[in-house]
């Protein structure tokens, strides 16, 4: 990994993100930029492997990033898909300090906004008002999660492909399909089926 | 094309040996190495032998192919856009690249439409793809805003690499999907069971092949053998080819699913079994009388095969209680 230096457009994308939730001031957000480091990573990267200790929340700036456990027969199930304008960490191992049962891999060239733990600590005692930031972040991602648990027990195969490509259109194309059956709970082959069984209707 | 082509503000033509200096530049630019990949070539002479063996040759065979951009104000290469063909995709596909340089001013789209336009109204084509890399959004986007849609991943046979296989179709009708040609010396069982079953519902019911064993007695006494399968991008068998070795010549057979019917595909498969073979010898039926087992009656393929090259042997007769059928034969030489 390695450090670039940092422009004003490094930031735009993450300073709309977080302005969005509630206005900044623009000392406030140089503060706040102050405390990102930004990374720019090969693909195929693990940013946090089983067994570690995941210290940082990354915003990806430019990219596409896979989390995913390996199960107890050795396949890798992926929990989550994230692309520019997500953020991506193990929230139980970041707050906790324990060591995480994921692991975090980009699929692409990525640049990332990394906020450390000690780099959060600073930014909520600081400023407050990030407090009301990250609760909505926790409560989308929980929104999120709800709704994949949904439908994890309620859709059929064809359902949760459709239902997929909607809410995440682009990442269809941007990551092999053998991770998308991966996400949606089947195997490739499987998946493959659906999608011709729905190009035909 | 003729040499040359213009549109709005681009000069589309062929590349030549003098293009070498700008090959090389195009060819080692960072998108071209992280999104087409690596070719290895790092001097003039090295570019100029790329040029004699891959754009040479394709122009001289096919009168089209990928072209040198250039700006019309100040005759600058910027680039490169055209068709390419993979020996084992069933159509064209488009491919384009220019220097970062003259990234995001539109240049790609108008080359592109260029060479769509071409594709439509002078080629005839019914069909092109686009392979890119996954993490390739601006090209994507590109393909997008031309009219291609997303069919899947592919992956070319000597690389790992999953990548986005995107089809655009130029005519009103249905076009077959993406296809590859995929080549293996022996079936897998499953490879048997999808063949066999393609087999007992187009040809006529005379040769139906009820059980496994049925299918392995006729492939048994084959010698050399080399089956052509036809997949979709997720494996799907739609039809299938083998050449093999009998009395010291080559023989063929070939079937395509149903709804391949009228697509162009055994035009595609045939041609391929052909780019192999110098010379072809097949057993068709010539006659109306054959019936399929949903009742359908079995049309002869004679016509295909002659718009094929192939030549009828009239007096080389096949009679048997199963089949009664004409011996046609391809010669290399003789086209």
């Amino acid at each position: 990994m390695k450090t670039t230096s940092n422009s004003e457009e490094t930031f735009l994308a993450i300073n709309q993100h977080v302005s969005k939730t509630c206005p900044f001031t623009e000392a406030e957000l140089t503060l706040f930029n102050s405390l990102l480091e930004v990374r720019t990573v090969k693909k195929k990267t693990f940013l946090l492997q089983q067994g570690e200790v995941c210290d940082f929340e990354a915003y990806i700036n430019k990219g596409c990033i896979r989390s995913y456990y390996i199960n107890e027969n050795g396949f890798e199930v992926i929990l989550q898909f994230a692309v520019e304008d997500w953020w991506v960490s193990d929230i139980a191992s970041f707050h906790e300090q324990q060591p995480s049962n994921q692991f975090i891999e980009t699929l692409e060239d990525c640049e990332l906004l990394v906020l450390t733990g000690e780099a959060k600590e600073q930014l909520l005692q600081q400023i407050p008002k990030f407090e009301r930031l990250f609760r909505l972040m926790v409560q989308r991602n929980l929104a999120s999660l709800q709704h994949r648990l949904m439908n994890t027990i309620s859709m059929n195969a064809e359902e949760k492909y459709l239902d997929f490509s909607k809410r995440y259109p682009t990442i269809a194309q941007r990551v092999p399909q053998l991770h998308i059956a991966s996400f949606l709970g089947m195997s490739a082959e499987f998946l493959s089926k659906v999608r011709t069984r729905l190009a035909k209707k | 094309m003729n040499n040359t082509s213009s549109t709005e503000r681009l000069i589309l033509r062929k590349v030549t040996v003098e293009d070498a200096d700008f090959l090389l530049e195009l060819l080692n630019t960072p998108s071209w190495l992280e999104y087409i990949g690596d070719r290895n070539i790092h001097t003039l002479e090295a570019a100029a032998e790329y040029i004699i063996n891959g754009p040479l040759p394709f122009y001289a065979k096919h009168g089209f192919g990928s072209y040198c951009v250039e700006l019309r104000d100040s005759g600058t290469r910027i680039g490169m856009c055209g068709l390419y063909k993979r020996d084992n995709l069933n159509y064209y596909d488009l491919g384009f690249a220019l220097l970062p340089e003259y990234e995001g001013k539109g240049y790609a789209r108008e080359a592109c439409e260029f060479v769509l336009k071409e594709s439509r109204e002078v080629l005839k084509f019914q069909s092109l793809l686009a392979i890119t890399d996954k993490s390739n959004l601006r090209s994507i986007q590109l393909l997008e805003r031309l009219g291609f849609q997303w069919k899947g991943d592919f992956s070319f046979e000597n690389n790992p690499e999953i990548l986005n296989c995107f089809q655009l179709s130029l005519v009103e009708k249905t076009v077959a999907p993406p296809l590859t040609i995929v080549i293996t010396e022996e079936l897998t069982l499953e490879q048997k069971a999808t063949v066999r079953k393609i087999w007992n519902s187009v040809y006529p019911d005379s040769l139906v092949l009820p059980t496994a064993d049925d299918f392995d007695l006729y492939l048994e006494p084959l010698g050399k053998q080399r089956h052509y399968l036809l997949k979709d991008l997720s494996s799907e068998l739609l039809g299938w080819g083998i050449t093999f070795e009998r009395e010291n010549n080559r023989w063929f057979a070939m079937i395509l699913d149903d709804s391949m019917h009228r697509t162009g595909m055994g035009t595609v498969l045939l041609k391929r079994m052909q780019a192999d073979q110098p010379q072809l010898s097949g057993w068709v039926i010539d006659h109306k009388n054959a019936v399929r087992t949903d009742g359908k009656p079995y049309l002869s393929p004679v016509e295909f095969y002659l718009k094929n090259k192939f030549t009828l042997e009239s007096e080389t007769r096949l009679e048997l209680p199963t089949i009664s059928a004409v011996c046609i034969r391809y010669n290399h030489e003789n086209n």
